[in-house]
């Protein structure tokens, strides 16, 4: 914003400046003709109201009309007129400057409103800028008070949503600025005090105040713009407001989704080993071959090994959902962990050959010990279950500095790559996958290792890997 | 014959291990609730119980309690997932061994003979027992292991020895912490499994598949395949 000098200087010094011109140049006796003084005159009146403004260039046409009558007009050294010649050369003087300096000065101010209007502009277009890129709420508050310290001039500005509560009027300030407290409280109960205070109202109720701390007064203009960005902030925090609320719902609707696909999958997964007892139970009833109702016996116990897995998986799951997965954490030798899983997985591991390589010398691991054991055992589970019966199963341990990482591979087919995502997702199985399972296992695997700290991966490699990665407790 | 008292308020369980056990050449008597079961156990003194630990009445915590207040005969518990902590409370009650529903019958009574077996040598060991690899001489306090002799520290070796002197037992964690260290803290937990762990590393050919030492999660550990050396 260009500053001007104030108005009284701005006269004074268009009042005196003919004066001393004519003095000056009286000194040179040969200049005396009176239409090249006239135009020299013209000049510092135009000067003037260029600079000056209107109120420049009349006082300049007054004392130039005065100077030139004083000094130049026979008889000299007087202000009085003898001939109608003179006094229609002063007349004319007079009007043609008068006029001169009035359209001058309308020019420039209108040339200034322009600039000052397209230097508003700008404001509030780096004022959207800022908005737009600020990350959340208080950032975005941050923005808008820096900037109308920065441009409008104030010694500290600060955000303040103000509202009812209950009917007691209630303050949340968003960001201080630095602005001395008793203005922020003067501000929410209504005042102003030492402080410009803009208000914008929310659309939620109650108001967004911007509150420009400064000395001395502020003029119309700050004030208009300290309204605008005001609104604009106030638009800012509607907006993200209506953001946070849609992601709100946007989560309430995912957990609908995903108890639609509880219910949904619960009810299919657990009907179908139960229909599996129930009609092998009916044929070992009728069935009269001894070795048939061995061979019925025995799908009966494995349909009730998968239900029993899979309510073991739907505890864990809503043990994981009501978020009480506090991790008891405890150093826990890595051979000790393995070795739990593959005494506890031995019936369904049978005649399978294990190939078991973890060295000795490893670290422990800084886990929960119940819940880690659970999602290696879900590991080792999912590659029984997704491969044949004859394939064997790898299970190895390497360390690096802060982590080790237990390693579950086979020669399965293979996980495509579009699955990746989807096979860590509750209820989700990959498109290959073998019949029997519920979709949790590795979702639970997951979530149990992210509670220790460590992860599930999806290891790289031309096998079905899956990489459980684990802190190391440091002694 | 020996008889096995079967704790259940289940009738399908008591009816299906009715059968297994005659079969097996057990006599099975039976009760359906907490009081009824101390009952049964101190009119027919029966030579294992295996009980439930969901029961009307007083639940199966509170029957270990009063079966031990007058009886040393070994109990098997059954117990659900979702009551570990039963479990606990249950093993550290004196119970012997549990078995989590659901259960194969087979499994059931191979724990129950096991149990009986355990009843009947009660002196526990030769001098010198063979677990695995390793040769564990209880009078001369010393092991080897591929003919190569081992040394154990005294802790470590109180805990050999309280596994040795229990074959096949489950040892609860807390058990255990009270036989090596004779106190009941807490912090002792993390320090048996490290412990047990370094035991492992002495018996096992492969520590992170064990056939001897095994961790029963969140109750204990047990000892299992130890043959007289001799």
């Amino acid at each position: 914003m260009r500053r001007r000098l104030p108005l009284w200087f701005r006269v004074a010094v268009a009042s005196v400046a003919p004066i001393g011109a004519g003095a000056l140049i009286s000194q040179f006796a040969g200049v005396r003709d009176q239409t090249n003084l006239a135009f020299a005159f013209l000049l510092l009146v135009l000067a003037a109201a260029v600079y000056g403004g209107s109120g420049a260039g009349v006082s300049a046409s007054v004392t130039g009309f005065l100077t030139f009558n004083f000094f130049f007009i026979e008889p000299v050294r007087t202000l009085s007129v003898t001939t109608r010649r003179d006094l229609g050369i002063l007349l004319g003087f007079l009007a043609v400057s008068l006029v001169v300096s009035s359209l001058v000065a309308g020019i420039e101010s209108h040339r200034e409103r322009a600039e000052r209007e397209a230097e508003d502009t700008q404001l509030l277009f780096d004022l959207s800028v800022s908005l737009s890129d600020a990350a959340e709420l208080g950032h975005e508050m941050r923005e808008v008070a820096e900037l109308a310290e920065q441009r409008l001039g104030f010694r500290a500005v600060a955000v303040v949503r103000s509202g009812r509560i209950d009917d007691v009027l209630h303050g949340d300030v968003l960001h201080d600025g630095g602005v001395p407290e008793h203005l922020l409280r003067l501000a929410i109960a209504g005042g102003a005090g030492d402080a410009a205070v803009a208000a914008a109202p929310l659309r939620g109720g109650g108001k967004l105040l911007l509150i420009g701390y400064t000395h001395g007064g502020v003029d119309d203009r700050r004030r208009g713009l300290l309204t605008a960005f005001a609104a604009r902030a106030a638009a800012a925090a509607e907006r993200r407001a209506s953001q946070e609320e849609r992601e709100r719902m946007s989560i309430l609707q995912e957990t609908d989704r995903q108890r639609a696909a509880l219910l949904a999958s619960v009810s299919h997964d657990l009907r179908t080993p139960l229909a599996g007892i129930k009609s092998a139970a009916s044929a070992i009833a009728t069935s009269s071959s001894e070795s048939e109702r061995q061979l019925l016996a025995g799908s009966v116990a494995s349909e009730v090994d998968r239900l029993d897995r899979m309510i073991r998986n739907l505890l864990d799951l809503s043990r994981i959902h009501q978020g009480v997965l506090t991790p008891a954490l405890e150093a826990v030798p890595v051979d000790e962990l393995v070795g739990t899983v593959l005494s506890r997985l031995r019936p369904a591991i049978g005649r399978r050959a294990m190939r078991v390589d973890v060295p000795g010398d490893l670290p422990p691991v800084l886990i929960d010990f119940v819940q880690i054991e659970q999602a290696l055992t879900n590991l080792v589970e999912n590659a029984l279950q997704h491969t044949a019966d004859s394939a064997a199963l790898d299970i190895s341990a390497s360390t690096r500095p802060d982590w080790v990482t237990i390693r579950v591979a086979n020669d399965g087919p293979g996980i495509p790559a579009e699955d990746h995502a989807r096979i860590f997702r509750s209820f989700e199985r990959g498109r290959s996958a073998r019949p029997g399972g519920s979709g949790l296992g590795l979702a639970i695997a997951r979530a149990f290792a992210t509670a220790s700290g460590g992860r599930v991966e999806l290891a790289e490699g031309e096998r079905t890997a899956f990489d459980l990665t684990l802190p190391v407790a440091t002694p | 014959m020996s008889t096995v008292a079967v704790v259940d308020d289940e009738h399908a369980i008591r009816q299906a291990l009715r059968s297994a056990l005659a079969a097996a050449g057990y006599e099975a008597v039976e009760a359906a609730d907490g009081p009824a079961a101390v009952d049964l156990v101190a009119t027919t003194a029966p030579d294992i119980v295996v009980l439930d630990l969901g029961l009307p009445g007083y639940d199966g915590v509170e029957v270990v309690r009063r079966i031990r207040s007058f009886s040393d005969v070994p109990i098997i518990i059954l117990s659900v997932l979702d009551r570990d902590t039963d479990k606990i409370r249950a093993l550290d009650a004196g119970a012997d061994d549990y078995v989590t529903k659901p259960f194969s019958v087979d499994e059931l009574l191979a724990r129950v003979r096991a149990a009986l077996r355990r009843l009947e040598s009660v002196s526990p060991s030769s001098a010198r027992v063979r677990i695995g690899r390793a040769t564990v001489d209880l009078a001369q306090r010393s092991v080897e292991v591929a003919g190569e002799p081992v040394r154990l520290t005294p802790t470590q070796w109180e805990l050999l020895s309280e596994f040795v002197a229990n074959p096949g037992r489950l040892l609860t964690h807390k058990h255990l912490i009270s036989a090596v260290w004779g106190g009941e803290s807490g912090s002792e937990a993390s320090s048996l499994r490290i412990y047990v762990s370094n035991l492992r590393r002495i018996l096992e050919d492969v520590p992170a598949n064990p056939k001897h030492l095994l961790t029963e999660v969140g109750a204990g550990y047990r000892l299992i395949g130890v043959e007289p050396a001799d």
